[in-house]
């Protein structure tokens, strides 16, 4: 349980580079606040010593979790997302799950 | 594309290639927390809801309140959703203010709420349940009225009636 040394680790899942993805998903400010853990989806990616939350690449499916923010609506995020992470996903598909909404007074 | 299509033809065109496969085939969940959230801030803006929730609810969300880091009362409180697929059902527990017309604003709520979760989620809602358990009288911070009544009058009285009705 010693401290490891800093290694690049490589985040290529199935083809897929994860954090592409992560990347390409966070430069939607209209829509996408962050990318969240936990359900429903469970999404994350889990790489050697660290993990990258909110994105799962099982299959032939790209599940991308997203907090969407107050005032833009599910299809402006969904637009944003598709056109986004799409070039980055090769054959995959690319499932939205909008599993949190910002508070009305900090969305904007 | 859906079997429900015909029953969403209000929905704006916009909205629909979204549900039910997307232009690549990629879809789209919506949580249940996200629609109940959305719900609960609709219902509170119509004019006339004075809080939400049932009294126990209400209860533990005023206890909340009162301790320090807490969130306090969550803005779902008072908010039951069943989200599925393509369709959305709400149920509401909602207290009103003294003095208002409890059916016009239940279809003042149903309106709000309905068009509010299609416009966001592009989700069909298919039913707004609103249940009115209390009336809020009018009275000081102190607790007694201003409004004529004799102290015994208070907003936890038995002044409830059912609300339900569904939005055609």
């Amino acid at each position: 349980m010693t401290a490891q040394p800093a290694i690049e680790v490589d985040a290529t899942v199935d083809g897929v580079d994860v954090d592409l993805i992560a990347a390409a998903v966070q430069d939607c400010p209209a829509a996408v606040d962050a990318l969240v853990a936990g359900p429903p989806a469970m999404a994350a990616t889990y790489l050697p010593r660290r993990r990258v939350t909110g994105i799962r690449i099982e299959d032939d499916v790209v599940t991308v979790q997203v907090r969407l923010r107050w005032g833009s609506t599910v299809g402006q995020l969904a637009r944003q997302v598709w056109r986004a992470v799409r070039p980055h996903a090769g054959r995959h598909r690319v499932d939205i799950v909008i599993a949190e909404i910002t508070d009305p007074a900090t969305g904007g | 594309m859906t079997q429900t299509a015909s029953r969403t033809e209000q929905r704006p065109a916009t909205e629909q290639h979204l549900r039910g496969g997307g232009q690549d085939g990629g879809r789209i969940t919506v949580a249940d927390g996200v629609v109940q959230k959305i719900a609960g801030m609709a219902a509170r803006e119509v004019s006339g809801v004075y809080a939400m929730g049932t009294g126990a609810a209400r209860t533990v969300g005023a206890m909340k309140e009162r301790i320090p880091g807490s969130t306090g009362s969550s803005v779902g409180q008072g908010v039951g959703v069943e989200v599925g697929e393509n369709e959305a059902a709400v149920d509401l527990d909602i207290v009103v203010e003294y003095g208002i017309s409890a059916n016009e604003l239940g279809k003042g709520i149903q309106r709000n709420v309905k068009s509010s979760i299609e416009r966001m989620t592009g989700l069909d809602v298919v039913e707004v349940n609103v249940n009115i358990n209390d009336v809020h009288l009018p009275e000081d911070v102190d607790g007694t009225t201003t409004g004529g009544g004799s102290g015994s009058f208070n907003a936890t009285s038995s002044s409830s009636s059912g609300g339900d009705s569904r939005v055609s």
